[in-house]
């Protein structure tokens, strides 16, 4: 297990190399910098040209790709992701202010999800084919059909338009204010883990109805087990591995892909910061960004693979 | 039961226990978070605490007299205490510095720590009417059209935090200021100091501005945005970027970046009394939707620039008060300069005739609008009348019939191809609006291409004048005649390129007239000028919109648009009797 998990932890590297380079090259490719959006407005009259050519140069942007490539892998190399282009700080410190707010909004969202797929799932399952089964079928997919943006805006505009109340729209972190927290965090994780939890229904449906024709499953019934035991202990346990997987794909969705929700309920999380960083070209931060994202993404994986030899001990990892 | 079943058997039996302990955990955890959130307070960013009596500094009689001579009045007793939350609605905040960026957001936020040497309000009963307050200039005047003489007020001291701690602010540090927003290389406001000479300081309490020549632009960006008093210990120490420490009505706390800064009341500010509330925080809500919702449920102060629609549906609100204004529409749509089929004004006032500005007023602002020439109708007394640009005299009006006429005598009965490109990363109606103009364009045989471009590249594009045929874009803001820049060969929004000497000749005219009337009349003249020819740039028009703000908020009064300040912030206070 531990050389198994040595290598797949030296196989990050060549991965996210790839992937910063990727990013790199890409969005210097794309027309327009931060200095066209800092000259916005500005008050022009023989200055522009001159003032654009400065900031440009202070930003190092006005060397070549290959240049800036080496300068930046320089830095890498000495843990150093940069400054912000917009504000000047380094980018970890905003991205240590982001990430863990991404981070609850996804695990409280996998939390919902998965919470209520399971129960729904298994219901569906073991109510195969009837009345029972064919609703929590059409609500899975309406559910996984229905924009977030539209969920979420509802839940912000209805109950100010009727109520006079509406989630808190700035940030308090769990600590800080945890009644806060929760109330901006729950409807927005709401409107995240409905979506999911669509897409897991169907996938704990299926796989339970698969694993509950298994012999085994026949004995356990034979044993005369009651059939929470049954569905708890025996069924779901082995479904849950293809369930597992999806969880694992969704999750880096969700890290770095919520951003719609996050800007309806105004989370200032890593989907934000990483669309902002993209529109304004802030070229270290969103560098750093994906870095991160690719990161989590690639250690997610990684304990979705040892889980699988966790969930079946027939399933062995290294 | 074989020997692998019983393997599995045993398996299971070893790990039932820990992941029924996971589950059951974590089912609690949500149940608990669910009650926690049901039964927690509703709590309020947007002043809802009551004002607490006072007891804080100044009386209500002193603060009254203040307000008198230094802001805008309304009826009310002043009460202290309180916070105060406001969304503005303005582009993300990149950083604090304000030389580095011109747009509306910096500068608001700015307002609140930093001085300048004048205020600028509007009138209460007329928010298209402005109106000039002292700030850390009590006086001024104009001994000759390049000299211009501020009389200071005594006694200023900036913030009592590091690196300041409450040093009195000199003329130096103004003088520093101006030249700072003037002459350093990465200031975005440079170009509003082109024609100051020199800063003299005859004595501590005056500062006299050199001219190279009269500019009347120059007198309105001191007042607006363009010379905030900021201390240079703070320049050449931690920066501007992340830090603000000015002499303002408040002191800055913290920045999160998009998503709020919070400023707590300066006890030491000049005026004494203001403040009246004791905490504000700014806050960056990047959705309408969010906004308006943040400001049914009393989360935040204000809401400007709302559409009718929006208006519409929450006039019924009983907290909530509101008033109409003008706001300048800046979307046009320019001709690339360089195309030699646009160097035919038959051409050019064919593609005038086929627009209709009402079809634009429509879509944009669901039909509540004005018509505008090159100067927004937002100022009183520098536009044209609404019945002269209707007028025959101009093309801004439809004719669809004339249009093709022209197109014919210029030798395009048959049309030509085209494209437009406009901005994907703006509201939806940009898209319609770009829309509209193309079928406005087919009825005369010109065929446009719409090509979509996200913000940043539009920008450069924009810049750049790098563009096939047309650009709906924007064009800039300002004071009055500053609308003219855009006209300008080197003008900040010249979107088609525009390089004509004897238009920039014309335009410095108006800019250099001292006379305010005279200006007036010359910039109108102009104006005519430019519509009987089509310069390059079809103006559409203004939009009427809303301030919607609580009526607990006395004595607020919403920022003018061209006027990137929240100054009212500081003569605010919160009543809910």
């Amino acid at each position: 297990m531990r050389a198994y998990l040595i290598r797949r932890m030296l196989l990050f590297v060549p991965v996210l190399v790839l992937v910063y380079t990727f990013v790199f090259v890409l969005i210097r490719i794309v027309p327009g910098d931060i200095v066209n959006l800092m000259m916005e407005g500005g008050s022009g009259r023989g200055t522009s040209a001159a003032t654009a050519a400065e900031l440009r140069h202070e930003l190092g942007i006005d060397k070549s790709i290959q240049q800036q490539y080496a300068i930046q892998l320089q830095h890498l190399l000495r843990g150093d992701l940069g400054r912000s282009f917009r504000n000047g700080r380094p980018v970890t410190a905003e991205i240590g202010r982001r990430l863990p707010i991404t981070l609850e909004l996804a695990a409280l969202a996998i939390v919902i999800a998965l919470g209520s797929a399971l129960v729904i799932g298994s219901l569906a399952a073991l109510r195969h084919d009837t009345g029972i089964d064919r609703t929590i079928s059409v609500l899975s997919i309406v559910a996984l059909s229905v924009p977030a943006f539209w969920t979420g805006t509802l839940i912000v505009v209805l109950p100010a338009r009727f109520w006079g109340y509406s989630p808190p729209f700035t940030f308090s972190s769990l600590i800080e204010d945890p009644t806060q927290n929760l109330q901006q965090m729950l409807p927005a994780a709401l409107t995240l883990g409905a979506i999911f939890a669509g897409v897991l229904t169907r996938y704990v449906r299926s796989s339970l109805l698969e694993v509950l024709r298994q012999d085994y499953i026949r004995t356990a019934w034979a044993k005369g087990l009651r059939e929470r035991i049954v569905l708890t202990h025996h069924g779901l346990r082995n479904a849950f591995i293809p369930v597992i997987t999806v969880v694992g794909l969704q999750v880096s969705g969700l890290l770095g892909g919520a951003v719609i929700t996050e800007r309806v309920f105004n989370l200032p999380g890593m989907g934000t910061l990483t669309i902002t960083a993209i529109n304004q070209r802030d070229y270290p931060q969103l560098e750093a960004n994906v870095l991160v994202l690719a990161f989590i993404v690639l250690v997610v994986n990684l304990f979705v693979d040892i889980a699988y030899g966790w969930l079946d001990p027939r399933i062995r990892v290294g | 039961m074989t020997e692998g079943t019983s393997v599995y058997w045993e398996t299971f039996a070893r790990r039932t226990l820990s992941r029924r302990r996971a589950l059951t955990g974590a089912a609690l955890a949500t149940a608990g978070a669910a009650v926690a959130v049901a039964c927690g307070p509703r709590s309020k960013g947007g002043g809802g605490q009551t004002a607490r009596s006072s007891g804080a500094a100044g009386s209500d009689a002193a603060a009254a007299a203040i307000i008198g001579k230094e802001w805008n009045t309304s009826p009310g007793t002043p009460k202290y205490g309180g916070s105060i939350s406001h969304a503005p609605t303005a582009p993300p905040l990149a950083n604090l510095d304000p030389i580095l960026s011109a747009s509306a957001m910096v500068h608001q936020v700015a307002s609140n720590a930093y001085s300048k040497l004048m205020r600028v309000s509007r009138k209460n009963d007329d928010l298209n009417t402005q109106v000039l307050y002292p700030d850390l200039a009590t006086s001024w005047e104009t001994a000759s059209p390049t000299t211009w003489t501020f009389h200071l007020r005594p006694g200023v001291k900036f913030q009592n935090v590091p690196p300041t701690n409450g040093r009195p602010l000199t003329a130096e540090d103004i003088k520093y200021s101006i030249l700072r927003s003037g002459t350093d290389k990465t200031s975005q406001l440079r170009g509003g100091f082109v024609n100051l000479d020199t800063i003299e300081i005859p004595d501590p309490q005056t500062l006299t501005l050199k001219l190279k020549r009269f500019d009347s632009l120059l007198f309105n960006n001191l007042a607006g945005h363009y010379a905030w008093v900021v201390p240079h210990e703070l320049v050449e120490g931690p920066g501007l970027k992340n830090n603000m420490v000015g002499s303002g009505p408040f002191i800055f706390q913290n920045w999160e970046q998009d998503s709020q800064l919070t400023f707590k009341k300066n006890p030491d500010y000049y005026l004494k009394g203001i403040p009246f509330v004791d905490e504000l925080k700014i806050l960056q809500i990047g959705s309408q939707d969010d906004r308006i919702a943040a400001l049914r449920s009393d989360r935040v102060l204000s809401q400007d620039q709302m559409f009718p629609s929006v208006y519409n549906s929450v006039k019924g609100d009983s907290h909530l008060q509101s008033q109409k204004y003008i706001v300048v529409s800046p979307r046009v749509l320019f001709m690339n300069y360089k195309e030699p089929l646009f160097q035919d004004d038959r051409v050019r006032k064919a593609i005038s005739l086929a627009i209709d500005p009402n079809a634009i007023i429509k879509i944009e602002n669901e039909g509540e609008g004005l018509w505008r020439g090159v100067i927004s109708n937002q100022i009183a007394g520098w536009s044209l009348s609404q019945d002269e640009l209707k007028s025959k005299d101009y093309f801004l009006r439809q004719d669809v019939t004339e249009a093709k006429q022209l197109m014919a005598a210029a030798g395009h009965a048959d049309g030509f191809q085209s494209e437009l490109l406009y901005n994907t990363s703006y509201p939806d109606f940009y898209k319609n609006n770009a829309q509209y103009l193309q079928q406005a364009l087919a009825a005369i045989n010109i065929k446009v291409n719409l090509v979509g471009q996200e913000q940043t590249a539009f920008r450069k594009n924009q810049d750049d004048h790098n563009y096939k045929g047309f650009i709906y874009g924007l064009d800039g803001e300002g004071f009055s005649e500053a609308y003219l820049l855009d006209y300008r060969s080197d003008g900040p929004k010249n979107g088609s390129g525009i390089s004509m000497k004897s238009l920039d000749d014309q335009i410095d005219q108006v800019l250099t007239t001292p006379d305010e009337t005279e200006r007036k009349a010359k910039a109108k003249d102009l104006t005519r000028q430019i519509l009987k020819q089509v310069l390059w740039k079809v103006e559409f028009d203004d939009d009427l919109q809303y301030v919607i703000s609580q009526s607990w908020g006395k004595n607020w009064m919403a920022p003018s648009p061209q006027v990137y300040n929240t100054t009212g912030l500081a003569f605010t206070w919160i009543d809910k009797s």
